[in-house]
């Protein structure tokens, strides 16, 4: 697989640590890390990154929101974390374009397992 | 100030005022999260249309002028505790069935120790300044 | 449903707190009879509301040793130094905790539809935290890290009167 270029959307710093521990070893980058949705959307438009790990609830602008405000195409390159398994986010979030997701805390296997199925996805 | 800020400090002072207090507004502080370094601390949580944090701040020599007038003596105890646990849910309470968003309000807890710091949020927070027959009192929240 | 949820408590805390511990902190954890030692050294405690059909909070507790080493186990091995950073982790912490407990219960619960609201994390010395009307089920956990103490309080469930009462 191609390295990929991964932007963690989180305002907690251990998962942005545990993510990059997840995906370095791997050949992969973690290129950037935004505290809440607001400075994410920026991210997202100045650094275009193949993969999006976006936490549901930050402060500012939480993660649905982000999602609200997001092209087509990037939706899909979206991994959505909870510290909750709810329903009825994961029906909001399917609605919007979002295949893959992601409980608080995770395995670092769990998350090549969602990158590589979206990697074999956009093939 | 917010709307909801309004709130807080319209329910602040009416529900203390109930009780007898002489409320006094000294000033609102922003700043840019939510914490304390008071001796004790009502906080609450509420979730909803939105997420957010209340917390009434107050040094001991308050608790203990709240104490005297609220259970008959100066010693801060578990009667106080409860006392100041029973205000703050009528404050927040009375604040949030102000606003037009819905939002359900936590069971208050009271924190209270010594060289006590308290960190709640890393959203911009809304502090207000009161003095309650004469002793400082602080209301602050956040919303996420 | 208010009898149920004490039995919830009892019988899947240890099971959604090994959960977590296994991957964040990942400590020999077993559940103890023994309390956090010294009341008056500094301590650290992680409180997280919970708001839906009933009210309540989930609270950990431990001194500030075993907060250091679990702080160092979740930063990957460096410390966690400022205060303020020290929130951050613990609070994830309470959001993992939280997180896992409601939607094991939620799931167990139909309608019981618990949220939580954000947490808080403070330290202190002769700490006390109070939540009046509430009755608590305590579990501690002895780590080889350290003490930690979980106490979950629901408005309107009643502690089973065997268990420690905060």
């Amino acid at each position: 697989m191609q390295p990929l270029r991964i932007l963690v959307i989180d305002d907690s710093p251990f998962v942005y640590k545990a993510m990059k521990r997840a995906v370095e070893p791997h050949g992969h980058m973690v290129i950037g890390h935004a505290e809440n949705g607001l400075v994410g959307l920026e991210q997202i438009s100045q650094l275009n990154p193949d993969i999006i790990t976006l936490d549901v609830t930050m402060p500012v602008m939480d993660g649905l929101q982000v999602l609200q405000r997001l092209e087509q195409d990037k939706l899909q390159r979206v991994i959505m974390i909870s510290a909750m398994s709810d329903m009825d986010l994961l029906k909001q979030a399917k609605g919007y374009g979002v295949n893959f997701f992601l409980n608080k805390p995770f395995q670092p296997q769990d998350v090549m397992y969602a990158i590589e199925n979206m990697a074999e996805r956009e093939r | 100030m917010s709307e909801f800020g309004e709130f807080l400090g319209i329910a602040f002072k009416e529900t203390w005022s109930m009780f007898g207090f002489n409320v006094e507004h000294n000033s609102t502080v922003h700043s840019e999260i939510l914490s304390s370094s008071s001796d004790l601390n009502v906080v609450l949580g509420f979730t909803g249309e939105v997420r957010g944090s209340i917390v009434i701040a107050l040094p001991k020599i308050t608790a203990s002028a709240v104490s005297a007038v609220m259970i008959g003596t100066d010693e801060i105890n578990t009667m106080t505790k409860s006392a100041l646990a029973e205000l703050s849910n009528m404050i927040a309470g009375s604040a949030i069935s102000k606003s037009p968003r819905f939002m359900n309000l936590t069971p208050p807890s009271v924190v209270a120790g010594d060289n006590v710091y308290l960190m709640i949020s890393r959203v911009k927070s809304t502090n207000m300044e009161f003095h309650l027959n004469g002793s400082p009192i602080t209301v602050s929240f956040a919303m996420e | 449903m208010r009898d149920g949820i004490y039995e919830f408590i009892n019988e899947y805390l240890s099971e959604i707190f090994a959960s977590v511990n296994s991957e964040v902190f990942n400590c020999v954890l077993t559940e103890s009879e023994n309390g956090i030692a010294e009341a008056s050294d500094r301590r650290f405690v992680i409180l997280v509301g919970m708001v839906g059909h009933y009210r309540g909070r989930i609270i950990l507790e431990m001194n500030s040793s075993t907060s250091d080493a679990i702080l160092q186990r979740m930063n990957f091995g460096d410390p966690v130094i400022t205060f303020q950073e020290q929130s951050l982790f613990l609070g994830e912490l309470g959001n993992m905790v939280g997180g896992k407990f409601i939607t094991a219960i939620n799931n167990s619960f139909v309608g019981l539809e618990l949220r939580l609201t954000p947490p808080i994390v403070f330290s202190g010395e002769d700490l006390s935290v109070v939540t009046p009307e509430i009755e608590s089920t305590v579990k501690h956990y002895s780590a080889d890290c350290g003490v930690v103490r979980i106490d979950i309080g629901i408005e309107g469930v009643k502690a089973c009167p065997n268990l420690e009462n905060f």
